[in-house]
């Protein structure tokens, strides 16, 4: 009895270590080429890093060194010497800031009234806001330019930000959210005598702290990253922000594909990588609900 | 009676009308916006496409003739099929790659590498497409650059990565897929976790093997996910611009123009503003057939619980 209580035992004992090795093998087998591919995915950053440091001469060595001889700043120098990067940086928190700061603002509100309040038309209205995102921007492009131009804001900063100010993709987000928030919480207040703004201020926006948390990451990253309306927008150099300014400083003279380039990419990427660590919940959980809405 | 009856309507009517006035009140901002940004230059910018206009003088009506004379230009025909190239290969990279990763990222049992390689399939996806372009321009030069580099020593050939015609096309292709793969990748990570573990425990029981359980289980109840990716990915390829006007300004020859390349040096650069209008109406109407057409194919293969 023992020994078959034994025997029985050990047998459990080897097949779960055989399993265990075998789970093992399959994680290590699947990670392996995903492993590699991510690398795949640091590598360019890695160079650029490491050349923004490098000397010209470097550039020619054979191999390049992927740790280069000496932490030189003379690319950084580089950069400043040729555009002002502070003030395309500057540019850019600000335009991105308004934006973002913007969007909050007038997505809650429109969500808060596509959720909660009727009034007539409130579908009809919903339903040309949905269909305006399948229409690409660039129908719109001149007539917009033109718009820009009569409201004086050609070569402001305020023709980033204005046609930013609000997105039908954030007032859906809220929209979708405030509906979920129970009858009675708003009931009560109603009984206490509070109006619709009342409500929205003081009930509506303080529990709509996640939604608006990730429509501010989602807002600043694409903000952020704008081109297209720059390069259309802005011609003098004071007034670009940072994608733009980048192409700007390529143009200065020595600049394409040096060191200099990379140092000013590295400046570029910092931010954002800092801004990717600490927001990167919130970011994936974004993209994971602008995913999940869709499908 | 009558009278209090009377009242409390008036009362009602009252606060429906406070209640409306409100919600137009909250829904100002982004109608206004909506209008002003979006609705008038709709229907402005299609109108424009019957106009031949230089934007200084006065646009003369011209019917569908910028139509006609598209369907005649040769860069502009050009520029269609490098967009739909791009689009067709961008779409299969991105969907595909990204589908296959998330399978294999959700299959690991270790969390910690699980989140590891989530957070590095995402990270180029928040840098801008500016900086991703001059970085992977630097990187793939023809002679001195360090991708060739690593190539000949592994006994490769140098690529003409960007100064091809073949290869500047294939270049642009895959650093689309190496931005944007993370993207789908969470989608498609979404579109797992959303499974119910009852159905491979089930599954489990009835001996099916990982493969069953791949094809029969996960598989199928990706659909949506790729579905949606297919969707979004369609509409962002047909639209692509950045990555080409900075690492390849369209180049070489026309090899990597894109149709808003064109728009927008007609548009900016040559203030053809009814012949760029009636481009972009046209891409219109092709990211419009396509979405619908998707949809109504995707009733066919794909699986709603």
């Amino acid at each position: 009895m023992t020994i078959a209580a034994y025997s029985y035992g050990s047998s459990a004992f080897q097949d779960k270590l055989k399993h265990n090795i075998g789970a093992y093998l399959t994680n290590v087998l699947l990670a392996l080429p995903l492993i590699l591919g991510s690398l795949l995915m640091f590598l360019p950053l890695i160079w650029a890093v490491s050349f923004s440091f490098g000397q010209p001469h470097e550039f020619f060595k054979l191999p390049p060194p992927v740790i280069p001889s000496a932490f030189r700043l003379d690319n950084y120098h580089g950069v400043f010497e040729r555009v002002d990067f502070l003030r395309f940086f500057l540019n850019s928190v600000f335009v991105t800031g308004c934006v973002t700061v913007a969007q909050l603002i007038t997505c809650s509100m429109g969500g808060y009234a596509f959720a909660r309040l009727r009034f007539p038309g409130k579908r009809i209205i919903f339903i040309l806001f949905l269909a305006s995102m399948m229409v690409p921007q660039h129908v719109t492009l001149i007539p917009v330019f033109i718009i820009i131009r009569g409201m004086g804001l050609y070569n402001n900063l305020g023709a980033l930000i204005v046609p930013y100010a609000t997105s039908v993709f954030g007032t859906f987000l809220l929209k979708q959210f405030f509906e979920t928030i129970p009858d009675e919480l708003e009931d009560a207040a109603k009984i206490d005598g509070a109006g619709f703004l009342q409500i929205y201020w003081r009930i509506m926006l303080p529990l709509a702290g996640p939604p608006l948390a990730t429509l501010a990451i989602l807002t600043f990253n694409s903000s952020w990253n704008n081109f297209f309306w720059p390069l259309i927008f802005i011609n003098s150099a004071e007034k670009m922000t940072l994608p733009l300014g980048m192409i700007y400083l390529r143009g200065q003279d020595g600049v394409t594909n040096s060191g200099v380039l990379m140092a000013a990419i590295v400046l570029n990427l910092v931010p954002v990588l800092i801004f990717f660590m600490i927001f990167q919940r919130r970011l994936v959980e974004g993209v994971t609900l602008s995913g999940l809405k869709g499908a | 009676m009558q009278g209090i009856a009377a009242l409390s309507w008036s009362r009602v009517n009252s606060l429906r009308a406070r209640e409306a006035i409100a919600g137009y009140f909250f829904i100002l901002p982004t109608l206004l916006s909506f209008l002003i940004f979006f609705l008038i230059p709709t229907i402005s910018g299609l109108g424009m496409s019957l106009f031949d206009w230089d934007f200084f003088s006065d646009p003369d009506y011209v019917g569908l003739d910028n139509f006609i004379e598209l369907s005649r230009d040769k860069l502009f025909l050009r520029t269609l099929k490098n967009t739909a190239l791009f689009a067709f290969f961008a779409t299969s990279g991105n969907v595909g790659l990204g589908m296959f990763i998330a399978i294999g990222i959700n299959s690991i049992k270790w969390r910690w590498l699980k989140a590891f390689l989530r957070t590095a399939y995402f990270i180029p996806f928040v840098i801008s497409t500016v900086v991703v372009a001059l970085m992977f321009g630097f990187l793939l030069q023809e002679s001195t650059g360090v991708v060739n580099y690593y190539l000949t020593r592994l006994g490769i050939e140098r690529i003409p990565w960007l100064s091809s015609s073949a290869w500047a096309f294939r270049s642009v292709v895959l650093i689309d897929i190496w931005k944007h793969v993370g993207f789908f990748t969470l989608i498609f990570l979404a579109g797992l976790q959303a499974i119910p573990s009852e159905l491979y425990e089930a599954a489990l029981v009835d001996g099916a093997g990982r493969r069953v359980r791949l094809t029969r289980i996960t598989i199928p109840l990706l659909t949506p996910s790729l579905f949606f990716s297919l969707i979004i990915a369609l509409i962002g390829a047909f639209q692509v611009f950045e990555s080409m006007f900075v690492l390849t300004n369209g180049g070489p020859g026309d090899a990597t123009r894109t149709v808003v390349m064109v728009l927008y040096r007609e548009a900016f650069g040559s203030f053809n503003m009814g012949y760029a209008a009636s481009m972009a109406v046209v891409l219109f109407v092709i990211i419009l057939l396509l979405t619908v057409t998707q949809v109504r194919l995707g009733d066919r293969w794909v699986f709603y619980r």
